[in-house]
């Protein structure tokens, strides 16, 4: 697997949020975003994602590569091709609150991957039983605890067999105990040959999961490199700054 | 009025009643078709469509449905290539005239209103169904339509009940529906206040019926585990 990213730029009016960021992320990495709110992690991770799209720069996911320059529409860009091969875990998870947890993760393995019903179904199964949801499998997403909730949409994600998967702050709503679940889950995938990418500001989370850290400030990128040189020995002013205000 | 006389006049009464429902069905079906289709249209961010539905919705909704029943009715006459066109099966009868009229109504409303709806689901659940790689077509009719479907309903009984009563206008074009009913049987009887009254609970039971359908219909929508 090969993923890239090359000098990303992204504007909302007259703000620059994303300026030239590139990245390059191995198989099996779990590469911590961190940042403060509003440094363009979120932006980021969607843009990877393309449910917004860079203004230029260049996506490289396997063979296909995506150049955002000279291109006329989203269109021209196939989105669904990458989007299946890179899932998302949303902030605020996303369910859909009026279908039930089983139809929450079979709709798209039906409507995308074309697997039978019968499949899915079995597959779903599987997973929630690891999450331990599985007495949850007729329940609608209101009924779950946001732990539950979370897991319900790892598990919507992982429904798609995604060769990367993006979490946009996971810890964000967990208590500490649920915080240590969610590094075992991510440590979990990335074992099992996924690749993560994780946007948090929450550093002793990076420091637990992540082998690859991006320290981003205002759109840029400050600091790239192995997650235990950049948060435990910082370089620059800015990251040091940050580490001690977290 | 005595007994007998209503027990004369009850097998008119009912095909009225069977003409007010006929109108109300045809109309709502149509109405729901067209408002659809419209809403849909409308969130192709087309400016030109955009600024012809706004149009139309204001139009619709700034003009009396008496005055739009009348303009179909009597105007539809006029022009001659109405007349030849396939248009004309349904525009030569007061009851074709009358479920134009009513249906056009009708989206012109539930337009805004079904527009309000899909405004109001928040934009990460299409995020969600797009980041699973779903196409905007697989994200409308495999998560979406179901979803709006669900908070469509309790707003849209409103609908129902405005369309209900509206087809009372029918009777203005020479449609003997329930209203016109009555209005045949006051001048024949000259008992206005009992006819009326007679009317009133009629359009009261069938909308109380209605209520009761709907409120089964919604507990079916909510515990259907599909």
């Amino acid at each position: 697997m090969k993923f890239e990213l090359q000098n990303i730029n992204k504007t909302f009016g007259e703000t620059q949020i994303l300026k030239n960021i590139s990245l390059q992320v191995d198989r099996r990495d779990i590469v911590a975003l961190i940042g403060k709110s509003g440094s363009g992690k979120s932006t980021l991770l969607k843009c990877i994602n393309l449910l917004e799209i860079p203004d230029s720069g260049c996506i490289i996911l396997d063979d296909t590569k995506i150049d955002f320059s000279n291109l006329q529409n989203i269109k021209s860009a196939n989105p669904t091709e990458i989007r299946k091969k890179i899932g998302m875990v949303f902030q605020q998870f996303h369910l859909w609150p009026h279908l039930t947890i089983l139809q929450n993760l079979i709709k798209a393995p039906i409507h995308v991957l074309k697997i039978t019903k019968e499949d899915a179904i079995i597959e779903a199964k599987i997973l929630l039983a690891k999450f331990g949801l599985l007495d949850k499998i007729n329940g609608y997403p209101a009924e779950l605890s946001g732990g539950g909730q979370q897991r319900i949409a790892i598990a919507r994600t992982l429904m798609m067999h995604p060769e990367i998967i993006l979490f946009d702050e996971p810890t964000s709503a967990l208590d500490p105990i649920m915080t240590q679940e969610v590094s075992k889950i991510i440590k979990n995938l990335a074992s099992d040959g996924m690749t993560v990418i994780v946007s948090t500001h929450e550093i002793h989370f990076a420091r637990d999961v992540a082998n690859r850290a991006i320290f981003i400030e205002h759109g840029e990128v400050v600091e790239n490199g192995y997650a235990h040189d950049i948060l435990f020995h910082p370089k620059t002013q800015k990251l040091q700054n940050f580490l001690t205000n977290v | 009025m005595d007994l007998n006389e209503l027990k004369y006049y009850a097998p008119l009464v009912l095909n009225g009643v069977f003409i007010t429902i006929a109108l109300m069905v045809c109309s709502l079906v149509m109405g729901l078709l067209l408002s659809s289709v419209l809403t849909a249209l409308s969130f192709l961010k087309f400016k030109p469509l955009n600024f012809i539905i706004w149009l139309y919705t204001f139009i619709i909704r700034g003009t009396p449905l008496l005055v739009q029943i009348f303009l179909i009715y009597y105007g539809s006459a006029q022009f001659e290539c109405i007349r030849n066109s396939f248009l004309w099966h349904f525009l030569k009868s007061g009851f074709g005239c009358t479920v134009i009229a009513l249906s056009l109504n009708s989206s012109g409303y539930c337009v805004v209103l079904f527009r309000g709806l899909v405004k109001s689901i928040p934009q990460g659940e299409f995020d969600a169904c797009l980041s699973l790689g779903m196409s905007k077509i697989q994200m409308i009719y495999s998560v979406i339509l179901s979803r709006l479907i669900r908070i469509a309903i309790p707003s849209y009984s409103n609908e129902v009940a405005i369309i209900l009563k509206s087809t009372s206008l029918a009777s203005t074009i020479t449609i003997m529906d329930l209203m016109g009913v009555t209005k045949f049987l006051i001048s024949a009887t000259y008992a206005t206040l009992p006819c009326l009254f007679l009317a009133g609970c009629i359009y009261l039971l069938i909308n109380f019926l209605i209520i009761k359908l709907y409120s089964l219909s919604l507990k079916k929508i909510y515990t259907l585990r599909i």
